[in-house]
Formats: C-alpha cells, structure tokens, sequence
C-alpha cells in the first residue's frame, strides 16, 4: 500500500515535468511570421481601467478594430496598477509594440534616453485627433522637438468641497464663501450639534491621509501657482517661501488648535473619510465629485434618510482669490517602441483611441448590437454586451479608458447616470478653480528628487498644523533641510527651465 | 492521565480559561469580516462596531460568485496549490533528507548555498528572464516551478530529520534497505506531524501567492483567485483614490466576502493536517 | 552498507581522498535524492544571481545588466546620504527587535499550554480558532484596529475612558505607536507561529510524561524536562531565521497603520524607500537597497548560527 503510494507519487511528478516540457516554448513564437496578406499583429501593454472586466475571447469590439484598422491586436492589461510589471517587461527586452507607463517617470525618460521608443513626429500627419491635442495643449512634453509619444493629463478636474447641506440647513448658514464664513460654519458644526442628538460628536472638516488636503486654504491666501512661486526678484523658490504658505498654515493651526479638524485624519483613506461623513461625524470634506456625486448621496442617505449633499468650490481668501487643486502636471504616456513592425499601423491606433470614431465604437460599441439610438436617445442591450465585456449600466469596454483618455476627460457618463446635472456641474465648478502651474515641464531633477522633497515638505506640514512645530521656525527649517536635500539642485534646474519657457 | 492535587486542578482550570478567552480575541477579526460581509449596505455605513448582524444578506456573496472569473480562478489556484505543493514537497523531502545526514560529504557546504540563497539573489530581471527563456511565461508552471523549494520550509524539515534517533534506521538499515527505502519506509511515517506542517506551509503560500502571477502572467484565464481578488480590491481602492474615473465601486461588504471567498477554502484544510500534529502520534508507535 | 568513519583527520591523504570516493559511492542515493533540489537552486537561484551585480552598475536596457557600465559604490552612496536613511535604518532594527523579544516567545507559551490541555476537542478548536487571523490581510485588520482603537468611540477607548483614563492614541501617538505594531502583528500572527511547535510537540513520546508522572514529577518540572527539551532545537532553528531576518520589519502592516504623523518612529527603510519612490524603475537602487540589508541579515544568521553551534547545537547548516 505504502509502496504504491510512493509510485503514485513519482508517476504523477514525472507526468508533471513532461507536460511542463511539452507546453513550454509555445508562447514564444507567436507573432514570428509576419509575411503576406495577414494583418500585423500589434501588441498594447497598458495598465488599462483597472475596473473594467477582462476581455473576453472572440471580443466583438476588438474584431471590429482590427477589421477596421487591418490589424490583429493583442491588448494585455497589467494587473495591480502594476507599472513595475511594464518596467521589468522592457528592461527584459519583452518590447511591446505600443506601451503605456506612468508620465513623467524616471522609466519613461530612460526608454527615451536609450531609444526604445520611436518619435511620432513622422505619423503625425495620419493622426489628426492627436497631432491637435498635442499642439493645442501639450508641445512642452517635446524632447529635442521630438513627440515621443501621446501625453494623456487631464485637463478638466473633480475635486471640490463637499458638504452636509442638511446641517448647514439646520443650522441656518449659507454654504461659506470666504475662509471667514468657512471658519464660522466649521465651528457652528463642531459645538451646535448639528445632527441634534444631544451629543458634541461632529467635527467640521476632514481629510485623509498623504497629503494635499489643505492647498485650498493656501491658494485662497493668495499663492498663485500650484508648483512653483516667484520671489520679488523674480527667481523660482519652492511654494513654502511665499507668504501665503505661512498666513494658510496659521489659519489651519487656529482650526486644528480650536478641535474643528477631525484629530484622526491623518488615519483616513478614502473609504474611511467617507465613512465618517456618512456616519455623521464631520461636515465638510474635499473629496472627488462627478459620478460620486450620486454614490456619496445615496450612500449617505442609506445611513441618514434626511441627509443631503452640497458641493462647493473653495472659500476666497482676504483679497478674493480662490483656489482648489493645482492642475496636474502628469498622467500617463502612450508610445511606439522600437519593436514596432508597422509603427504607422501602431500610430493609426492610437489614433483610433482618441479619434470620434473610436470613441464611439468603445464607449457604446457596435450600433444594432450593443444599443440601438432612438432619436437622441442611446438604448443600451446589456445582454449583448455584457458578451463583449461591458460593464453594466452602459459603462465601457476594458480597452476605453485608462490609456489615453478617462471619462473626467471625456465627460463621459452614461444615460443611466441618475444625477448626471449634478455631475457635471460639480466637474464645472472644479476645473473653474482649478490652479495653473508655473513650469508646464517637470525637470529631470524632480523626477528623481521629488520624492524626498515632497516627503520632506509632507512631514513638515503635518507637524506644523498640528502643533507639534511652531510655523515660523518650522518654515525656516525647512527651507534649509529642503534645499540641502537635493532642493537647490532642483531650483537650478527649474530657474533653467522656466528661463527657457519664457524665452519661447 | 491526570493531574491530582488542588495546584494541578487549578492550573488546569486556569489554563482552560486563558486559552479559551486567547481564542475569543483572536476570533474577533475574523468574525468580525464574516459579519460585515453579510451585512446590508446601510448598517455597514452606520455603524463601525459589529458583534452580531442586525440583519443578514448575501448579496455580495451572490455577487461575487456570479463572476465567471472567480469560478476559472478558482480552478487555477486549486491546481497551483495542490500540484505545487506535491512537487515543492518532492523536491523538499528528499533534499532534506540527504542533507541531514551527517556523514554526506559536502553536505554541509550545499546546505551552505542553499542558506545563501534566502538572503542573495539576482533580482526581478534576471529571474524574469529564466522564466522566459525556460517558456513558462503565462503557464502555471511559472507559479509552480520557479518558487519550488522555501528554503525556510527546506530547514525546518531538515532539521526535523536530524532530530531522529539514527538508531531507528540502523535495523532497516542492515535489512539491506537503501536509502530511498529507509526515508520511505521508515522516516516519512515517522515524520508526518514535520511532514503536515511543511505540506500546509507550503498549501497556504501557494495559494497565497500573487507576486509570481503579476510578473509572469497575463492571460486573465490563468490568473489565479488571490490576483484576481486582490486586483478587483486593490483596483477598486486605487480608482477611489485617483479621483475614481472608473465605472464601479465596491461596498465593504463585498471586500469582506472577497476575504471569505479566498481563505475559507484554504481554512478548511487546516483540521485535515491538524490530525497528523494534535494526538501525540509518531515516535511513540515505535519501539525503541 | 559500510558504517561512515567519523575520525577520517587521522588518517594520510590519499588514503582520506580514496576514502571521501568510497562515502561517495557509499551515499550516492542520497545523492541522487539532491538532484531536483540542486538543478532548482542552480537554475532559480545561482544562475540569475549575476544580477545582482545591478546595484553596483549604471543599468542599461538596450546592454543589458552585464553590459552595463559600472557604477561602483555609486547608488549605495546616494542612499547613505539621504537625510533620512539611518533614521529609518535604526527604526528598522528597533521594530524588528521588539518584534523579535516579545513576538518569538509567545507561539512557543501558547503551543506549552495547547500542549497542557488535555480535551481534544477543546484543543484542536482553540488552535484552529487561533489560527484564522493569519488570513485575514493587514489591509482588513488595518480598518478593524482604526475602529477598535479610535480615540473617537473606539472600544479599547471606551473602555479606558469608563475605567477614568485619558484616551490613548494608539495609532495618533508616537509613544504608543511601536507598541500598537508590535500586539497587532502579534494578535494576527501567534496562532499561525504555534502550529511548527505543535508538530514538533507531536513527536514527543507520551511514554516519558507517563514516566515522569509515576516518578511523581510536578507539572513545572515536567514541561521543563521533557517539553521543552523536545522542541528545542526548533526553538533554536527558528530563532536564527529570525535574527537573520532582522532587516525585515514588517512592510505591508506598517504602510497599511502608518501616516504623516508617526512616520518619525515607525517608518522603516522598505517603506520610506517606497514611498519616496526611490525604486519605481530604478533597478540599480532598488537592488542596492536590497543587498544592503540581505548584508546584515546575513552577518547576522552566520554570527547566530555560529553561536549555536559553538553552544553545541544544531544549526541550520
């Protein structure tokens, strides 16, 4: 018995170890002929939407690209946000044909560097959607006047204020308009029991954690650009040198000092911080709106059937200035890589991606088949498309967002949309305040710097606001540990650039 | 056998008390994700604290079990854990069999390298490029074959090897058995609590195993239930935080069941090794 | 089957040579029983480890980790002179050595006291009870310390506060945030720990407690004589794994509890690394990060290895 288990054993591993030999190599040489009438095989490795579905084989849409392109293309989704899985691709040679990573990334400008990307400036003329955007908005991302591929970074935002407008109701105020008013109304919530339970168990405001939270109140102080500010003499220094910086972190203090601020908001991620405004335990709270708008109301009404949202932008300082969140200034890259057999077949994708034509096709998918248009009106068939990996509720196929276009860019939302006006209004209010940069450019030496400064910057911040650190010593430490750092390398870089800017 | 006298009574009375009340706090997260797994949306949003469900839904466990995914995932890491673990175990025991023995000349010298091994290595690259090279990209063998042996797992067993009387092979020994013989016949039944614990250790991170299928596969088909759990949570935070342009997001519950659905499985082989180190078996069936 | 010599040092050389190819062919099925392990570690392990040589190189796709132009001790510079880097360095070792002094000798108490019970039933449940934790990810148990622990309706707080106390900020407080890390790992991890004694427990002849209690041996000194005896050299081998992994402190559960107001005492050097970015593509940093702690951990496991042979126990090789 004991003997035969053992055979068993070994008969099973051997099987085991010839299958394994048998099936290796397979994967190897799949794209090796090339020749003849068959259409080029693209492959697209992308971080893609992370929440969209997988696709599924025999992928209607997929079909109708390649019909329409004359390509056979291959989209392989990385798993996990996983742009380490891209890197570690193209360190090994694994080239794709077209690839999208993290922009600016120290990967990214490595792969220019060592020329495993091509420039797309000799495909420009055949990919009109993305040879204007890039003109319209994006020159700056040129490297020795070379587009090494379609910058995606969003232009439009969706951060703003959001807030119990059931409380402020309760409690007689207006929604604030001024860092004033927004004191008032964080202090009338705190000590007046807004929800009327008897208990001192709300909070004004909360945040989470990582840092960024607070850069309303700076911006409405006066500080004019998201990156970077000017001195008198015209020089680039880092935004905690200007004055606003300072006035902001005294006004946070007198908010942190006086018990307005949740005190355990640095332990909060999103879910957490929503939690809590659910729950009742805070009033106002920066979060992202558009299609939230109706999950956070309908998820707060789950909780407190009386409970309604507001959204507003951000309260204007003493002199009238108002800021939310600066504009970003990266986002994700799309290029060609060298590996390309038919980098023009490559380009004509991308293209495609962004192109009117493409858009519907991935949004909404194929008419007669996925939905079917009764005069302005999109019909969505879920069942088929649930086939092609949709996802529900009219929202896209795997291959629409995450590339080179997100539905915030988009304004994208399906017919479904319950509170679709509100969405979009919120979207307006927040691209309206939203703060530019200085630079357009991120210098070399912050892609490799950035991380210790901002790091620096973060802890200094937090310390200050919550006491732990007097403002004014804690300003001036900083800007000496932060230029020691590595920050005078970057400022000499950034002073350059911006100088460049200027000139051209 | 039992303890007399009052002390013995009372540390027994003591002892039954403590170890049961260790049992209720280390229940308490696990009880506590199972209950907000089956909690309706709205009381999860209300309240943080749960001891028992005011009402009982299985909503997200009819979700997620409607994934065509989930259930081809499953497949995966069934087979990745129990053929994997059939071969790590193969190559484990034999390897530390050889390499308790004393008298192996460079026994100690391989051991050596192989303790070398936990702590150097050549890094993703070229890893990655064996990998490829050997074709196992997108298989599951590169779930399996590439992380075969822990060297962790290959000490432990070895040293449970070592601390076996050699006299207990000496007989087999003169019988004329060789050493295949004497590790089967006579020190695997001998070894079996060292031998359940090891397999489990290597079930649990086998099928705990991700990294490995993020680096070397693509194919969704062949993603295994942890990757495929992990990405729909991991995803689903990462689209809250990056202003969440993505189409759907998911409730606590579902982030619990999500829990439920990927360790419950490997739970419940937990009580089929437990017999083999529970009762006091082994050495005490063999005369000396 | 000829019995091995143990005094071969006596013996001339060529006849110690002719006798080393006589052990040979003597264990040669133990021999063939490395091979699989031997073709694993060469292919998976010793074959790739040139790239570890990345760190001390200026790393180029297009030439390849081999072609690549040296660097020296370029990147481990640069890391050494980051402001922060010692910081989170002795963080790491504090972690780690609070993690090792009151984490290692609670598995082994809990596996004595399943090892005194003597209901099955009741045995075998607490220890799968005990166990479950193990699966549940730090990001869960993450979100259920914040609920326990809030200082804001949390129930540990509560109970404080009914019992006349301040509340605590355990996860807001630098003074009690190493210890928040060091009970939480321990709550998620004991049980699991417990099981390598159990089985080791499990190989001790139940005749020697049977004689020892006819001997009329008391409870203490029977877990003294025969319990701990029996395990030890499990006790041994785990604790030199765990002091050469001294480097490693626990990253997941750190970056799940951690934030802006703690990091001054509980960031360690995989997180700051992380967070700062340090090693998103950088393949050369990345790898000097590494080898710098594999170092220590290294010197460390020899150091403890050695020890514990020199005290004339087993060691893991």
């Amino acid at each position: 018995m004991k003997r035969f288990r053992t055979w068993m054993l070994f008969t099973l591993i051997a099987a085991m170890v010839i299958t394994a030999t048998a099936c290796g190599g397979g994967s190897e040489n799949g794209n090796a002929e090339d020749g003849g009438g068959s259409p080029t095989k693209i492959v697209f490795l992308t971080p893609g939407d992370n929440a969209a579905k997988g696709l599924l084989p025999g992928d209607r849409v997929l079909a109708e690209i390649n019909k329409r392109l004359d390509i056979d293309l291959e989209a392989k989704f990385v798993p996990e946000n996983g742009f380490e899985k891209i890197n570690v691709a193209m360190a090994t040679g694994d080239l794709p044909d077209i690839v999208t990573i993290n922009y600016p990334s120290p990967s990214l400008s490595q792969w220019i560097d060592e020329g495993l990307l091509i420039p797309l400036n000799d495909y420009l003329s055949e990919m009109p959607t993305v040879k204007e955007k890039i003109e319209k908005n994006s020159q700056w991302t040129a490297v020795d006047g070379k587009y090494y591929g379609y910058p995606f970074i969003e232009e439009r935002a969706n951060t703003a204020l959001a807030y119990r407008a059931d409380w402020l109701d309760t409690l007689g105020i207006k929604p604030p308009q001024t860092l004033d008013e927004f004191y008032e109304a964080l202090k009338a919530i705190t000590t007046r029991d807004p929800d009327k339970n008897g208990k001192n168990d709300t909070y004004g405001l909360t945040a989470q954690k990582g840092g960024g939270q607070f850069n309303f109140v700076f911006f409405a102080y006066g500080l004019p650009h998201g990156d970077w500010v000017l001195d008198s003499a015209g020089n680039v220094i880092p935004v905690f040198e200007h004055p606003a910086f300072k006035q902001g972190m005294q006004y946070l203090r007198k908010l942190w000092d006086e018990k307005l601020i949740d005190p355990e908001f640095l332990l909060n991620d999103t879910q957490k911080r929503e939690e809590k405004f659910y729950q009742g335990k805070v009033g106002f709270m920066q979060t992202a709106l558009f299609r939230h708008v109706n999950r956070l109301e309908t998820s707060l009404q789950k909780v407190n059937p009386d409970g309604k949202l507001g959204y507003e932008g951000p309260p204007a300082g003493p002199d009238g200035a108002r800021g939310m969140n600066s504009a970003p200034k990266g986002g994700l890259f799309t290029a060609i890589t060298k590996n390309a057999k038919n980098p023009e077949k490559a380009a004509k994708l991308i293209e495609f991606m962004l192109s009117k034509e493409g858009r519907d096709l991935l949004e909404l998918g194929i008419e007669g088949i996925h939905y079917t248009k009764e005069g302005d009106q999109i019909v969505y068939n879920e069942a088929e498309r649930a086939k092609d990996g949709f996802a529900s509720n009219g929202w896209a196929h795997p291959l629409a967002w995450g590339s080179v276009v997100w539905p915030l860019t988009e304004n994208y939302l399906p017919q479904t949309e319950p509170q679709a006006e509100r969405a979009k209004e919120s979207v307006d209010i927040a691209t309206k305040y939203m703060v530019p940069n200085l630079l357009n450019t991120t210098t070399a030496e912050e892609v490799e710097l950035g991380g210790v400064l901002s790091e620096l910057y973060n802890q200094y911040f937090t310390e200050m606001m919550t006491g732990k650190r007097d403002i004014d010593a804690g300003i001036a430490e900083l800007s000496k540990k932060w230029r020691s750092q590595g920050g005078s390398k970057v400022l000499d870089a950034v002073n350059k650039a911006y100088q460049a800017q200027n000139k051209s | 056998m039992s303890y007399s006298g009052f002390g013995g009574k009372l540390f027994d009375v003591l002892n039954y008390v403590l170890l049961a009340v260790i049992a209720v706090l280390t229940l308490y997260p696990f009880w506590d994700s199972l209950i907000i797994s089956m909690t309706p949306l709205n009381e999860n949003l209300s309240t943080n604290v749960h001891l028992f469900p005011r009402s009982i839904t299985l909503e997200a466990y009819r979700y997620l079990l409607n994934l065509d995914q989930l259930w081809s995932s499953y497949m995966v890491s069934i087979f990745v854990t129990v053929a994997g673990t059939i071969i790590s175990m193969t190559a484990t025991t034999l390897a530390a069999y050889a390499l308790s023995k004393k008298e192996l000349p460079g026994g100690r010298v391989v051991m050596f390298a192989i303790v070398f091994t936990m702590m150097f290595g050549g890094g993703i690259i070229p890893n990655f490029l064996v990998v490829k090279q050997l074709g196992m990209l997108n298989t599951v063998w590169a779930m399996m074959i590439p992380t075969a042996i822990q060297t962790y797992n290959l000490i432990l067993m070895r040293s449970f090897f070592v601390s076996i009387p050699e006299s207990l092979e000496e007989s087999a020994k003169i019988d004329g058995c060789n050493d295949f013989g004497l590790l089967f016949r006579i020190v695997v039944p001998l070894s079996m609590p060292a031998i359940a614990t090891v397999s489990l250790f290597y079930a649990v991170s086998k099928w705990n195993e991700f990294f490995t299928a993020v680096m070397y596969i693509t194919d969704k088909d062949l993603w295994p239930l942890q990757l495929f759990l992990r990405s729909m949570l991991l995803e689903n935070e990462a689209a809250f935080q990056s202003g969440g342009d993505s189409p759907f997001l998911l409730g606590q519950s579902i982030k619990m069941a999500t829990i439920m659905v990927s360790a419950i499985p490997v739970m419940m082989i937990y009580p089929f090794f437990q017999r083999y180190f529970v009762q006091g078996i082994t050495l005490g069936a063999v005369k000396e | 089957m000829v019995l091995p010599t143990r005094d071969v040092g006596y013996v001339r050389a060529p006849l110690r040579k002719r006798r080393l190819w006589k052990r040979m062919v003597a264990n040669r099925y133990l021999y063939i029983m490395l091979l699989p392990a031997a073709a694993y570690y060469v292919l998976f392990h010793y074959y790739p480890m040139y790239g570890a040589l990345i760190a001390f190189k200026e790393f180029s796709i297009t030439k390849g980790i081999l072609g690549s132009p040296w660097a020296g001790f370029k990147h481990f510079e640069y890391l050494f002179t980051l402001d922060k880097f010692w910081h989170v360095f002795w963080n790491t070792i504090i972690i780690s050595l609070y993690r090792l002094v009151f984490g290692f000798p609670l598995p082994l108490i809990m596996a004595i006291l399943l090892n005194e019970a003597r209901k099955l039933l009741f045995k075998r449940t607490v220890q799968t009870i005990v166990y479950l934790p193990h699966f549940i990810s730090w990001v869960i148990m993450g979100g259920l310390l914040m609920n326990l622990l809030s200082t804001d309706g949390g129930v540990v707080n509560n109970i404080v506060r009914s019992l006349g106390g301040e509340p605590i900020g355990f996860l807001t407080d630098d003074r009690y945030f190493r210890g928040t890390l060091v009970w939480s790992m321990i709550w998620k991890e004991f049980g699991w720990n417990t099981i390598i004694y159990m089985a080791a427990l499990a190989g001790v002849n139940p005749q020697l407690y049977e004689a020892a209690y006819m001997d009329g041996a008391n409870r203490a000194r029977r877990i003294w004589h025969i319990t701990l005896p029996s395990i030890r050299g499990t006790i041994i081998i785990l604790l030199i794994l765990r002091i050469g992994g001294l480097m490693e402190a626990g990253f997941e559960q750190i970056f799940v509890l951690y934030h802006e107001g703690v990091y001054n005492v509980a960031d360690i050097i995989d997180t700051y690394v992380y967070r700062i970015g340090l090693t998103e593509g950088r393949f050369s940093l990345a790898a000097a990060v590494g080898l710098f702690k594999s170092a220590i951990n290294f010197i460390l496991l020899i150091a403890a290895n050695r020890l514990s042979r020199m005290m004339g126990e087993q060691g893991i090789y």
